[in-house]
């Protein structure tokens, strides 16, 4: 909250600057971050949840390194993806943006895809945002864990950049077993009847007037661009000109 | 010539321009070959286009006011200033800590900790208590304090002692500073040691300012600073010498004018024109357009556009004879750039008297400009034109912010095949360079724990290469094509950037490279030969620096505003022309 002494003032350019640093910090490649940085950036912006994903990631990071993302079955329109120790964070826009192409291969405008095992749920929102940039209704259902037999819920829908969420969403799990994205063209019946959140009108807000989040979370964003430091010397110090 | 259009060049902006061809326009401009290697990149020169320019005619034409409105400044000029800015029905002020002076003179580098001054440009009207808090936070910890959404950015500068304290000790005996002197040193007497801003330190993000706030143009509110800390120098240095003394004097409208904004920047502004490539366009595209226009104008040209050249011609050469040469051997001497555009003032009077046969007088000015003075010659020639026709160049300088704004995303829905076709199209100089030749990949950029300072770094012999810094566009496109080459022509984009993340951002630029001219400098960056020099003058042209003279290659200082009207000038809408000035206009030379 504001003057809250926990929390610290940041402004949307400062995220944005920095923000791909961040993830590569989580030890990404340029190329790769640089792609991400959008995702966290967004979902600080929109959820206040973008520093949560970064540390997240930082805290499951795997000692022998981060596996990639696989799509391991594509049969008719059903894409499952295979994101075992994968942060969602990271591979938020190149699901999203599958989703849209194969959606929209051979005229069809609708696809399912199934996304097992990554972590970082509040990377969610974003995929579906970013589906329904592409002019399509995107619905997001999961069920939570492998041992339970639990139906799938659906927990939110996106349409024409406007979400609609469950009562009480939070998916800050650390993994999501298995997660369900139904895209179509056609409206869906039947809506998340529930809070509607309007992702442009809260990017403006951060825009406009910056962001309050806690120190601490704002700490682990320092440290992971710090990551990309190089210790300075009398040869280092003249190699700047 | 250019084969695609920029969606912001709209129908509307071209007929507003009359334009009625606009393949013609796209047509006469330079390929991007020509254009964006790097010794070309180095040689060109601020024109009408550059930022400094832009915000020179916007606070001219709005009648800015700038007024001091609270000084505390003591003997040796150690104190505060508040300055009130009245910019367009919008108030703002800046806010210095003037420190003295203690030992040898400051580099400047953002690593550095300690600065002459420190400055707080803040929106609104001056709130004493807001004011405190800021410059304590600045003061205290500098890039370690934190301000908030009403500050625009901080700013920090240093005296050019030799320079300062001459002007402090002429001044302070009723006399003027000699000019020779501070031309020899560039002219000026406060050197710019950065402006943070745009988010930093929590500071209001520039892409928030509305439609009508006066800094609401790219880096104008950069360059505002650095008018201010001219502003600033004045002040203090007349400040100074009256604690002195009775006999003190203020500086003459001339040296006032005449004295600038010392710059030095490094590597960094490299890694910043890489990292956005539809900047890169954004501050070549319009320039090219206008360029274009000017040379096809000039086929039939008037007598009294080249009496304007001729006047243009005059007034550099003049500012070129007084600049101080740099000692690195790629770059022109000034004086033999002077004595250039000399001998053009004499083929342009033969000209105007016996008219001569020539294809075009513009390509005759630039074959000669060239023979004389090489590429820089030449590009100082290209601003010369752009210069004779300011109504298409301001026109097309208003381009910028939309150009600057086209976003680069994977576009998904491309395949691979398509892909391909793209690299081939524009990314033939990179896939032309042979990476594995001695030295291709002697360099690597990265940040240093010194508050992140850019810096270049040897790949066999510095440690942190696995934490470079973005530059090898090269390096990224020959993988992406590498990776591209075992897949079917069908397969999307999307599906093979699941296997390939690491690819995403080369698939963006080549996407944007289709969309947008003039995106990537064409050389390897990582080269042995490449000099940094290239794209740091390039990028201080584009702002506006007028006179560039790398300390080496990879180290750029220079000047801004020099000749730009002072503040009260300003207030009265001087329409004067002030670019290339001489300082040897006055008595003191």
């Amino acid at each position: 909250m504001p003057g809250d002494r926990n929390c610290i003032h940041v402004s949307y350019g400062e995220l944005l600057r920095s923000a791909t640093e961040a993830v590569r910090g989580l030890g990404f490649v340029f190329g790769q971050a640089d792609d991400a940085a959008d995702c966290f950036v967004w979902t600080e912006c929109v959820f206040g949840q973008g520093l949560s994903l970064l540390r997240q990631a930082d805290q499951l990071k795997p000692a022998a390194g981060w596996r990639q993302i696989a799509v391991t079955r594509n049969e008719s329109r059903t894409v499952v993806i295979n994101a075992h120790g994968c942060p969602l964070l990271i591979s938020a826009a190149r699901i999203a943006d599958l989703a849209i192409t194969v959606a929209g291969l051979d005229g069809h405008g609708s696809c399912s895809l199934e996304v097992r095992g990554g972590f970082g749920g509040w990377a969610i929102p974003y995929i579906a945002n970013r589906v329904s940039g592409g002019k399509y209704n995107c619905q997001a259902s999961w069920i939570l864990t492998a041992d339970e037999e639990e139906p799938k819920r659906i927990v939110l829908q996106a349409h024409d950049k406007i979400l609609e969420l469950t009562p009480h969403f939070d998916p800050s799990m650390d993994v999501v077993d298995r997660l369900f994205l139904d895209i179509s063209r056609q409206p869906r019946a039947a809506g998340v009847k529930s809070q509607i959140v309007v992702p442009s009108e809260r990017l403006s807000k951060a825009l406009n007037h910056g962001l309050e989040v806690e120190v601490e979370s704002f700490g682990v964003f320092g440290r992971l661009t710090a990551r990309l430091r190089v210790p300075s010397s009398g040869r280092s110090r003249n190699q700047a000109g | 010539m250019i084969d695609r259009r920029p969606p912001y060049l709209t129908n509307e902006w071209l007929a507003a321009n009359g334009i009625a061809d606009v393949r013609e326009l796209l047509s006469d401009m330079r390929s991007e070959d020509e254009v964006m290697r790097p010794e070309v990149l180095r040689a060109i020169r601020p024109t009408r286009l550059s930022f400094s320019r832009s915000l020179m005619r916007r606070m001219i034409s709005e009648r800015w006011k700038i007024s001091l409105a609270h000084s505390s400044l003591d003997q040796a000029g150690v104190g505060t200033l508040v300055y009130e800015v009245s910019a367009a029905g919008h108030n703002l002020h800046f806010a210095v800590v003037s420190n003295a002076p203690d030992g040898p003179e400051r580099s400047g580098r953002v690593c550095d900790m300690k600065y002459d001054f420190l400055g707080s440009l803040r929106e609104g009207k001056p709130d004493s208590r807001a004011i405190s808090a800021d410059l304590r936070e600045l003061k205290e910890k500098i890039w370690l304090g934190r301000t908030g959404n009403a500050t625009l950015g901080w700013t920090v500068a240093n005296r050019s002692s030799r320079f300062f304290d001459h002007v402090v000790d002429q001044l302070s005996q009723g006399r003027q500073p000699q000019a020779k002197f501070l031309a020899g040193g560039g002219g000026y007497i406060i050197r710019n040691a950065g402006w943070l801003g745009n988010g930093r330190f929590g500071s209001k993000s520039w892409l928030s300012l509305g439609p009508d706030h006066p800094l609401n143009q790219p880096y104008h509110s950069d360059i505002f600073a650095l008018y201010l800390w001219r502003q600033v120098g004045h002040d203090v240095v007349e400040h100074i010498a009256r604690e002195r003394g009775p006999r003190a004097t203020v500086l003459s409208d001339h040296v006032r004018k005449s004295l600038g904004v010392g710059n030095s920047s490094g590597v960094g502004m490299v890694a910043a024109l890489v990292r956005w490539p539809a900047w890169l366009s954004a501050y070549t595209f319009p320039r090219e357009l206008a360029l274009g226009f000017a040379k096809r104008q000039l086929i039939d040209a008037a007598a009294g556009t080249l009496a304007a050249l001729r006047n243009l011609l005059d007034r550099a050469a003049n500012y070129y004879d007084e600049q101080p040469a740099s000692p690195v051997q790629e770059l022109a001497d000034p004086r033999q750039l002077a004595k250039v555009f000399r001998s053009i003032i004499a083929f342009l009077n033969e000209y105007s008297v016996r008219g001569y046969k020539i294809r075009s007088v513009a390509e005759r000015l630039l074959e000669l400009a060239e023979a004389g003075g090489g590429l820089e010659g030449r590009e100082q020639m290209n601003s010369f034109f752009i210069e004779l026709y300011p109504n298409f160049a301001d026109a097309a300088a208003k381009l910028i912010p939309a150009a600057m704004a086209i976003p680069r995303r994977v576009q998904p829905h491309a395949t691979v095949g398509e892909a391909r076709v793209l690299i081939e199209k524009h990314f033939g100089w990179a896939m032309s360079i042979d990476r594995n030749s001695p030295g291709a990949q002697k360099f690597f950029w990265y940040r240093s724990e010194d508050v992140g300072e850019n810096r270049r770094g040897e790949r066999e012999l510095d440690p942190g290469l696995e934490k470079e810094t973005f530059v090898d566009v090269t390096g990224s496109i020959q993988e992406l094509a590498i990776d591209l080459k075992s897949k079917a022509d069908s397969e999307n984009i999307s599906e093979f950037l699941i296997a390939h993340p690491n690819h995403a951002h080369a698939i963006s630029r080549v996407q944007l490279a289709d969309l947008l001219p003039y995106t990537e400098i064409r050389g390897n960056i990582i080269d042995a030969k490449f000099l940094p020099m290239d794209g740091i003058r390039f990028l201080l042209s584009t702002m506006g620096l007028e006179s560039s003279q790398p300390f080496n290659t990879q180290w750029v200082r220079g000047v801004f505003l020099q000749g730009a009207p002072d503040a009260a000038q300003v207030a009265e809408g001087s329409d004067e022309q002030w670019i290339y000035p001489s300082m040897k206009q006055t008595d003191a030379w």
